[in-house]
């Protein structure tokens, strides 16, 4: 299993790309762009993301893993991150798996507030067929407030001073004030353009309950699945980063699910 | 500044970032390696790797962060060579690379947690590394050949910590409060602490030599060292009582900074500035910075 790990560009901004070529001979049956989520959350998953990207990869699909602008490996400090430009990250990571896989139909798979960046590229671009949303962010105030309660636990019991006068600071990184801004703003129960024709969503805590999402997108038409797979907690902060946590149920049933629907 | 993928190492397996050093900064200023954070990919925790590289990028240094076999974005290696051999292979490849490709020939390698012990394990391997910065790392002055003795050594590495956390720290109010929540398992603690107080003699005899033998022979080649611990971090207490028993003292040679109210993965925004501005500087000096006094120099604002 090998991939490929370089840079592409969308407008002055730098993107690190991983390239999963598809597995198997000839052509690929379609493509699926992964969007991470953001934070603490990215660090803790990008393990089990790789291990997705191979199993998509297994079943016969071209694969692009990617940095949203101003985080992982990409251009751009935490501060100067933007949900508009993410928005573009992921139409252009889109664009750079079709050119480089040949591939025309092309399905997103989104985690945390990467779910919430998939579903809302996805009505604006259209042309997407298939969308996996993994925890998937619905409500950004509530994420919001659900980064401030853990940060404010990590204040509680890390060995930090307790006293935080910086209100960007959030489990470790630095969140301006547009960025914090526009998550607020993120409902996707006000999505009024289907984003895709069908969808994966799935549960892995009651704390995500995602029943309102699934019916919104129904009456969008949208064909949906849910799954409830209950799965450790990895989008918790831990101060102790020694300890490796893949959710492999949900890494399954989600290449499963793209594997049988196409993308 | 300029930023790329780099691929070296066996097939070509292993993936880093390199960052090209802001031309005309630091003409000859050696370059930076920057091993993984325990588990974490390259950008390290908090994505503070990335935030580090390219202050030194920016004051002249070529910095590469990569992702050794079998973390991040580099596959395991299929030979059966223990990880942190492995993981040293990986480091001196990385070397030779930029050797190749930018004739660079004087490196400096840093990591925190264990990566700080590959970085140390690398400058002990390996003639052209010149400076290395182990960062919040531990068992880094020992080789693991004694795993007895070592087991000891952690029991009251843990005891002094919980100590020195309870009764010393900035953290001793936020300590005992946990205890009263029951946070922490208060037993088991108390239990360690005074466990700790009787060291087993396999940790005062076996292990005791090792620290110096390692560190004099970085010292005899030049090798600059730049230890840097957080406040609450265990492997600070590691650290103090290798220097204790060995009569290691803060020298230009090997120097201590402490960074002050900070955990082991400077989890505060001015925690991680305070880090980069010490290791920027350590290297704006080439490592000849002398402590302001005393024999720890500490740092003491944030």
């Amino acid at each position: 299993m090998s991939w490929d790990t370089f840079f592409f560009r969308r407008g002055a901004a730098t993107l690190l790309g991983c390239h999963h070529a598809p597995q198997g001979r000839g052509a690929p049956r379609a493509g699926v762009v992964v969007v991470p989520p953001v934070g603490h959350e990215y660090v803790k998953l990008h393990r089990s993301l790789r291990l997705l990207a191979e199993l998509l990869a297994e079943a016969g699909l071209a694969v692009l893993r990617f940095d949203l602008s101003a985080t992982g490996d990409s251009s751009g400090a935490c501060e100067e991150a933007l949900v508009e430009s993410w928005l573009e990250d992921v139409a252009a990571a889109i664009a750079e798996l079709r050119a480089r896989s040949g591939v025309d139909r092309v399905g997103l798979v989104g985690v945390r507030l990467g779910g919430a960046l998939a579903a809302l590229a996805a009505a604006r671009h259209g042309g997407v067929g298939s969308l996996a949303l993994w925890d998937p962010v619905v409500d950004g105030a509530a994420y919001l407030e659900e980064l401030r309660q853990q940060h404010a636990a990590m204040l509680d019991y890390a060995h930090v001073t307790e006293a935080c006068d910086d209100e960007r600071e959030l489990l470790g990184f630095a969140w301006g004030d547009p960025l914090r801004r526009a998550i607020g703003a993120i409902d996707l129960l006000g999505m009024e353009s289907s984003p895709c024709l069908r969808s994966l969503v799935v549960e892995s805590h009651p704390g995500f309950a995602q029943d309102r999402l699934v019916t919104h997108l129904e009456r969008m038409r949208v064909d949906v699945r849910l799954e409830r797979l209950p799965a450790p907690e990895v989008w918790r902060w831990v101060e102790d980063f020694s300890r490796v946590q893949v959710p492999r149920t949900i890494l399954l049933a989600t290449a499963k699910w793209i594997g049988e629907v196409g993308a | 500044m300029r930023e790329e993928v780099a691929r070296f190492g066996p097939n070509r397996s292993i993936v880093a970032i390199l960052h090209h050093a802001a031309s005309g900064a630091a003409p000859g200023a050696p370059a930076v390696l920057l091993a993984n954070a325990g588990i974490v990919h390259r950008v390290g925790p908090h994505r503070l790797y990335v935030k580090l590289a390219r202050r030194l990028a920016a004051q002249g240094h070529t910095v590469l962060r990569l992702d050794v076999s079998g973390l991040g974005d580099s596959p395991a290696a299929i030979d059966v060579v223990p990880f942190d051999r492995s993981a040293v292979a990986d480091l001196r490849s990385a070397m030779t690379f930029l050797e190749n490709r930018l004739g660079v020939s004087r490196f400096v390698t840093a990591g925190i947690c264990s990566g700080g012990k590959v970085a140390f394990d690398t400058a002990l391997d390996d003639p052209r590394v010149v400076g290395v910065v182990p960062i919040n790392s531990g068992l880094h002055l020992h080789s693991s050949t004694q795993p007895a003795a070592l087991a000891g050594l952690a029991r009251r590495v843990r005891a002094r910590h919980y100590w020195r956390i309870a009764l010393f720290s900035s953290f001793r109010r936020k300590s005992w409060r946990k205890a009263l929540r029951r946070q922490v398992d208060v037993g088991d603690r108390a239990s360690e602490m005074f466990r700790g107080l009787f060291p087993t003699w396999p940790v005062a005899r076996g292990v005791s030599n090792e620290p110096r033998r390692r560190l004099d022979q970085l010292l005899q080649r030049g090798v600059r060292v730049l230890h840097v611990y957080s406040e609450g971090d265990e492997w600070l207490d590691y650290y103090r009582i290798c220097a204790r028993r060995l009569g290691v003292r803060n020298a230009t040679a090997v120097r201590l900074e402490i960074v002050p109210a900070a955990d082991h993965t400077f989890t505060r925004l001015w925690s991680q500035e305070r880090l980069i501005g010490l290791v920027a500087e350590w290297l704006r000096l080439g490592g000849d910075a002398r402590p302001a006094s005393g024999s720890d120099s500490s740092s003491s604002s944030r």
